[in-house]
């Protein structure tokens, strides 16, 4: 999906003592786009612009109205926006349009494709069985949407369990949001959204407050719906990880300014600077002479001059112009300090981990792959 | 005499709002978990009841109790015990809701904790900086909260001019308004109302300064955020203190006696002489009358109230402290020295010509209601970010007509019913206050309560207590009609969610 859904033309937004946003030109297009950037870079401000919540100081925004839903916009914003006087349930309720939901394949949404099984060993939390007079019982997973779906008559009732089933919140769906905590509250705000099935939705950090062990089972629902819809999704986050799953465009800022936007593996892979590039997760930056320096013996033909850890390795050789003066082992990647004996310069260098601990002192050679 | 009067005033809002600190922080702490306790108000009977107070008319309290005051004239420590302690149902009230609704200081426990650790460092001026972060930090809701609490008892006129039956209870502005009505010449008035005034802002500035430099305001944190963050005045300093079981009913039993004293003594004293007092009105001839006098007063008040909150919004939507301060000082220096710069003002040659007009009187009830504005804005700022209401409007863009319906329901509930209680709670105040439009009314105009305010120093009849509720329901009913046709204009058709 490629038109356009919002069009910004020079765009601020005056904040006290510093522009918010500071002339901001871009185009966002369908499909997921995700808004990455430092705490206070303009993200919030971008999405609040988005959502009409705010008005732009100066420039124009024009938002392309999608024709799909009977609902062009809904969001999640960062405090979840929640009705105080609506239960759990009721704001599903509130939102959910038989008419569009008969349209949309609940029943493969909520079937996982493998998302859980990644995650099978956590245990959320027990969910207590439903009260006496609550008069549903509490539902399977996917068994029940199917069947909601498949009938005739739509039963938004269903679905609503579902969803909340989904999001963990099904034990909770008569509490009120001043009752719930932080995480169940970014659970409902998400859960609201995907139940008014928008044309586009705008999520400010969403999930942010959920425990990481937990998140991309729902973050899992978010993807299978926008799978099996031609619902679009701008996002901000300042994971980039989320930014890197979940979405095919990207938008940096940074202090208020567009530093980079266009497709998300542009920049994981090609960024045009090192901090561009740095949005989506470490990365070395080899120009051509740090590349002769530091690579010499490097035969593959791997085009710099960003290179992400895993593009790169670090061998220990017997004697060589590089030194390791210290080793730092961090998951995924590992960081390692090196010497350039010849010219005493150092560099650090995230790189893949070769599962041997380097020791300072030891000679070593880069090599990409 | 005016020191000595000031000093008894000053030495009674000292007790009073020393007493109420402890009530209201042990009130605010019953309330429950920071974060909820605006949020779940209406789960919190205690804290409802404590607050009711605040919103009695001073009038009636003063009407209803002045029988009781004239049985103890003999007894001035009776007389000033009783007034006081209608002052503490008041106060206790007023600091409650500062403890609930001032934005958190920047200083949190956890700063000061740090500070602590760095104790044994041997740093110069630990002391002074430690000092300096309680005050700043966990003591600030607590002194502003106790700063409002005397600017209240200090400032309080229409309880103390009923109750006073021979010279107690002693209070300045009873004192100045009765010199001012006998007709001492303005300048006087003023000279006297200077000290006040020097006294007023003794106490406003430490306030304003604790608000500013140890505040920080947020609006749109989340709910949990918001809990960490202290929005909601943060913890006060005992809060964490162990409380026993029977601190905590003794403070309920003070809350429901204050409740039986404030609301229910006065409304049940008064509903016994209703039906013959409307009789009496009726058969006097007077009723419509009365109900037109009363309908001109709710018009300005209404008025008022709507600017009021006009520039209270705009106030907090520009969040410049210097402005804020600026605008809202006249207002915090209490309507009798209010009224009476006023009344100094349109007397110069140059505003002489609006002298008896509408204007002064509009004037100074704008400014006497635009800190409680801002006050109210505040809280609905904080009772509803505008971040749920939006989500409300963008659901409006929907096909699907039940969810029109649905999301104007949610748009009246979140956004207008709130704003339509703001104005009917500012035009409740400015109703019945008595000082600004018994200085700055133009000589035509009469309002109600200030000829309720002067048949009340007469004795109490029948025709009076019917007066004086017709003057409560009136108003009452004009916003509760008000409400329902609003509601019917924006939510057409059914809707789901009652």
């Amino acid at each position: 999906m490629t038109d356009p859904l919002w069009t910004m033309t020079g765009v601020s937004l005056y904040g006290d003592s510093s522009h918010r946003l500071n002339d901001v030109s871009l185009q966002i297009v369908g499909s997921v786009t995700a808004v990455v950037g430092y705490s206070g870079a303009g993200k919030t401000s971008l999405l609040n612009l988005l959502a009409g919540m705010e008005r732009p100081d100066a420039g124009t925004i024009a938002f392309h109205r999608p024709t799909m839903s009977s609902l062009p916009l809904f969001w999640v914003p960062q405090d979840g926006g929640l009705w105080p006087h609506f239960t759990v349930r009721q704001h599903l309720e509130a939102v959910v349009d038989p008419r569009r939901q008969r349209d949309i394949p609940w029943d493969q949404i909520f079937r996982d494709d493998g998302v859980e099984a990644a995650t099978a060993e956590y245990e959320p939390e027990p969910e207590p069985e439903p009260k006496p007079g609550d008069g549903r019982p509490r539902p399977s997973m996917a068994n029940r949407a199917e069947a909601a779906a498949s009938e005739p008559d739509f039963d938004s009732g269903d679905l609503i369990d579902n969803l909340l089933s989904q999001f963990d919140l099904y034990h909770r769906q008569h509490a009120f949001p001043g009752t719930l905590s932080r995480g169940e509250q970014s659970r409902l705000s998400v859960a609201r959204c995907l139940a008014a099935s928008p044309g586009v939705m705008l999520m400010d950090e969403p999930l942010a407050h959920v425990d990481p062990m937990r998140s991309p089972r729902y973050w899992g629902v978010i993807r299978r719906f926008l799978q099996r819809t031609d619902v679009c999704l701008a996002f901000s986050t300042h994971e980039p990880d989320v930014a890197i799953r979940e979405s095919q465009n990207v938008i940096c800022l940074d202090q208020g300014r567009v530093m980079f936007h266009g497709l998300t593996s542009e920049l994981y892979w090609k960024p045009p600077s090192a901090d561009a590039g740095a949005f989506l997760g470490p990365l070395n930056w080899f120009d051509a002479d740090a590349r002769a320096q530091w690579m010499p013996c490097d035969s593959n033909d791997r085009p710099g001059p960003a290179f992400r850890p895993e593009q790169l390795q670090i061998d220990p050789v017997e004697k060589g112009d590089l030194q390791v003066l210290s080793f730092h082992f961090c998951g995924s990647y590992a960081e390692t300090q090196l010497k350039h004996v010849p010219s005493s310069a150092q560099r650090t260098l995230v790189h893949r981990p070769s599962g041997r601990t380097l020791k300072p002192g030891q000679f070593v050679r880069i090599k990409t792959c | 005499m005016l020191q000595l009067v000031l000093t008894w005033t000053i030495s009674r809002a000292l007790i009073v709002s020393s007493l109420a600190v402890p009530i209201s922080l042990m009130v605010c702490r019953m309330a429950g978990t920071r974060s909820t306790r605006i949020r779940t108000l209406r789960r919190h009977p205690v804290l409802l009841a404590a607050l009711v107070p605040l919103f009695m008319p001073d009038l009636l309290t003063g009407f209803t109790y002045r029988l009781t005051s004239a049985r103890l004239i003999h007894s001035v420590v009776a007389t000033e015990l009783l007034y006081g302690g209608l002052l503490l149902c008041r106060v206790t009230a007023l600091q409650l809701a500062v403890l609930l609704i001032l934005p958190s200081s920047a200083i949190s426990r956890q700063s000061i904790h740090s500070w602590k650790l760095l104790r044994t460092s041997g740093r110069p001026n630990w002391y002074r900086t430690w000092l300096r972060m309680l005050v700043l930090g966990p003591y600030r809701s607590v002194l502003v909260a106790w700063i409002g609490g005397m600017l209240l008892c200090f400032q309080e006129f229409e309880t103390a001019a009923l109750l006073q039956i021979d010279r107690h209870p002693v209070v300045w502005a009873v004192w100045l308004f009765d010199a001012h009505a006998a007709g001492e010449p303005l300048s006087v008035s003023l000279s006297f109302a200077a000290r006040s005034l020097l006294f007023q802002l003794a106490l406003l500035l430490p306030a304003i300064l604790l608000l500013r430099v140890g505040g920080r305001r947020q609006v749109s944190l989340p709910p949990g955020a918001a809990a960490d963050a202290g929005l909601f005045a943060g913890r006060p300093a005992l809060d964490s203190a162990s409380t026993g079981r029977g601190m905590v009913w003794a403070v309920r039993w003070l809350i429901l006696c204050s409740l039986v004293v404030t609301f229910v003594w006065p409304v049940a004293s008064n509903l016994t002489a209703l039906a013959g007092g409307f009789r009496t009105l009726v058969a006097q001839g007077g009723l419509v009358a009365r109900i037109r006098q009363i309908g001109f007063s709710l018009l300005d008040c209404m008025l008022v109230a709507g600017a009021a909150l006009a520039i209270g919004r705009w106030l907090w939507r520009r969040s410049d402290s210097f402005l804020t301060v600026a605008v809202l000082l006249p207002g915090l220096c209490g309507s009798l020295v209010l009224s009476l710069i006023l009344l100094a003002a349109f007397q110069l040659p140059v505003l002489n010509r609006v002298y008896d007009s509408w204007l002064p009187m509009l004037l100074g009830q704008t400014l006497w209601l635009l800190p409680r504005a801002f006050l109210l804005v505040a809280v609905l700022s904080v009772l509803t970010p505008q971040t749920s209401i939006h989500g409300a409007i963008l659901l409006r863009a929907t096909g699907s007509r039940l969810l029109v319906a649905t999301a104007r329901q949610l748009v009246f509930r979140l956004r207008n019913v709130r704003w339509l209680l703001a104005v009917g709670i500012l035009t409740h105040w400015c109703f019945w206050d008595v000082t600004i439009v018994s200085v700055l009314r133009p000589v035509r105009f009469e309002p109600i309560v200030t000829r309720l305010y002067n048949e009340m120093h007469f004795g109490r009849t029948e025709t009076l207590v019917a007066l004086t509720c017709l003057s409560l329901l009136i108003p009452l009913t004009v916003f509760v009609v008000t409400g329902m046709i609003w509601k019917v204009v924006a939510v057409p058709g059914n809707v789901r969610h009652d």
